[in-house]
């Protein structure tokens, strides 16, 4: 065989390093439910909407009245993973089903119907919050659950008699088998965690910007029914950030064991 | 969002073999590793894919986000420990015309740094510029002819004790002089 003296040599010298190359067996599915769910994570760190005039809820009441549906219809989504449910890990008060779950359940998309029930749920069955919390919407609607592509979220600021700071939850549909671990929230690079809480794994991270000030604790699990759970506290409430002023706490509004309970709440259930 | 799925999935339609291959010579020659990576860097440009496709610079994010990922992969220890070097694919008993050379420059290429390979892979495989090759490897330039020169040797020297007939690459552009810099 000739020695390359070129570039073009190189190049042949690489391609045969090719040889015998496999069929390829990219999981496109998976390409893009991890895609969307960074995307979604990213959405949630970005601001909110505009600043209006707040309408408080008190967590712990109901307070559903005339919710109405002001969010496009949801979109086409590819098919979800396979919904069979396994035994949840071991822990002392697991809440949750283990039976099987029915197959299109967590592969319908996100309805306008089902949000109006996980706000209802969120407010009435909320054991993981304060009961002092208060939420406040800063586009000066009611704290609900609202329908996006393919989740259902919830952005409120919060204030509590000693603490202020905003509070993101979005619920989501993800494979049962999965287990949450510090891999799926890269964008805590201050520390993550791995907990259980109710029975279920819980990833909780923490997220900080030296220059702000702002400090973010991230929750994420994945509920054995295939339901994900992600929620963002924060230090800095969005009618702050909108402002451009700084937190006033340091820490955020609700700490790691808070997240933590919170991401596992058994209301917090995906459905069509 | 709808847009962006479509846009996206003709990206990858039309790219993931192409970058798979890419993949597979920058992580030395492991089809699974290749796939793995592959997919990383698509999720990535899924994120991204909004302000990517608007600057026009699909490709360019892909090679930079693909080679960082690359090279983070391979400093990580266990990933050193399933080293290509110590299981290169088992070759059957009379192998097929050129799968010694394929093993023989796998071998070799998994036995350059990291960073060293990927300036080779970038430069003689994605036929970029040495400022191209710089600008995704976040380098100076200097230190991307100094790499490529060397990594070059490395093969030659690697391929000529290896045994096999396979092509030694000869250095296009060697510049000892620049920068060494090795990642």
């Amino acid at each position: 065989m000739t020695e390359p003296s070129d570039e073009n040599d190189v190049k042949a010298l690489l391609g045969r390093a090719l040889s015998g190359e496999p069929p390829l067996t990219l999981d496109r599915d998976e390409v893009f439910r991890q895609g969307r769910r960074k995307l979604r994570i990213r959405r949630m760190f970005s601001t909110g909407g505009a600043i209006g005039g707040a309408v408080v809820a008190v967590v712990g009441a109901v307070m559903l009245t005339g919710l109405i549906a002001d969010e496009p219809a949801p979109e086409e989504t590819p098919p979800a993973a396979s919904p069979t449910a396994l035994p949840a890990p071991p822990g002392p008060t697991l809440p949750l089903s283990t039976t099987e779950v029915a197959p299109t359940r967590l592969s319908a998309p996100p309805s306008q119907h089902h949000a109006n029930t996980l706000t209802a749920d969120f407010f009435a069955r909320n054991d993981a919050l304060p009961d002092t919390a208060q939420t406040f919407r800063p586009d000066g609607k009611s704290a609900r659950f609202t329908v996006a592509k393919d989740t259902y979220e919830l952005r409120v600021d919060v204030r509590l008699p000693d603490a202020e700071g905003a509070l993101t939850v979005s619920i989501g549909a993800a494979d049962p088998k999965r287990v949450a671990g510090c891999g799926d929230l890269p964008d805590a690079k201050y520390g993550c965690t791995v907990r259980a809480a109710r029975g279920i794994h819980v990833a909780v991270g923490t997220w900080k910007d030296y220059g702000t000030g702002e400090k973010r604790y991230i929750a994420f699990a994945v509920h054995p029914d295939g339901t994900s759970v992600t929620a963002i506290a924060t230090n800095l409430p969005d009618a702050k950030r909108k402002g451009g002023l700084r937190p006033t706490d340091r820490t955020p509004v609700f700490g790691q064991d808070v997240m933590a309970k919170l991401v596992t709440m058994p209301a917090l259930r995906y459905a069509g | 969002m709808a847009d962006r799925d479509a846009e996206f999935g003709e990206y990858l339609e039309s790219r993931a073999v192409v970058m798979r291959r890419t993949a597979y010579l920058l992580c030395g020659g492991d089809w699974h590793r290749a796939e793995d990576l592959v997919q990383t860097t698509l999720t990535k440009i899924y994120v991204a894919w909004s302000r990517i496709r608007r600057d026009g610079s699909v490709d360019a994010y892909s090679r930079r986000i693909m080679v960082r990922a690359a090279i983070d992969e391979s400093r990580r220890a266990y990933r050193r420990r399933e080293a290509v070097v110590d299981t290169v694919p088992e070759v059957e008993a009379t192998p097929e015309p050129g799968v010694e050379d394929a093993v023989d420059v796998r071998r070799a290429l998994a036995q350059l740094p990291a960073g060293q390979r990927a300036v080779v892979v970038l430069r003689y495989w994605e036929d970029l510029s040495v400022a191209e090759t710089a600008a995704a490897l976040g380098k100076s330039e200097g230190t991307v002819k100094s790499q490529a020169a060397k990594g070059l040797a490395a093969l030659r020297r690697l391929l000529a004790t290896s045994g096999s007939p396979s092509a030694t690459p000869s250095s296009t552009e060697g510049d000892d002089r620049a920068e060494a810099g090795e990642s």
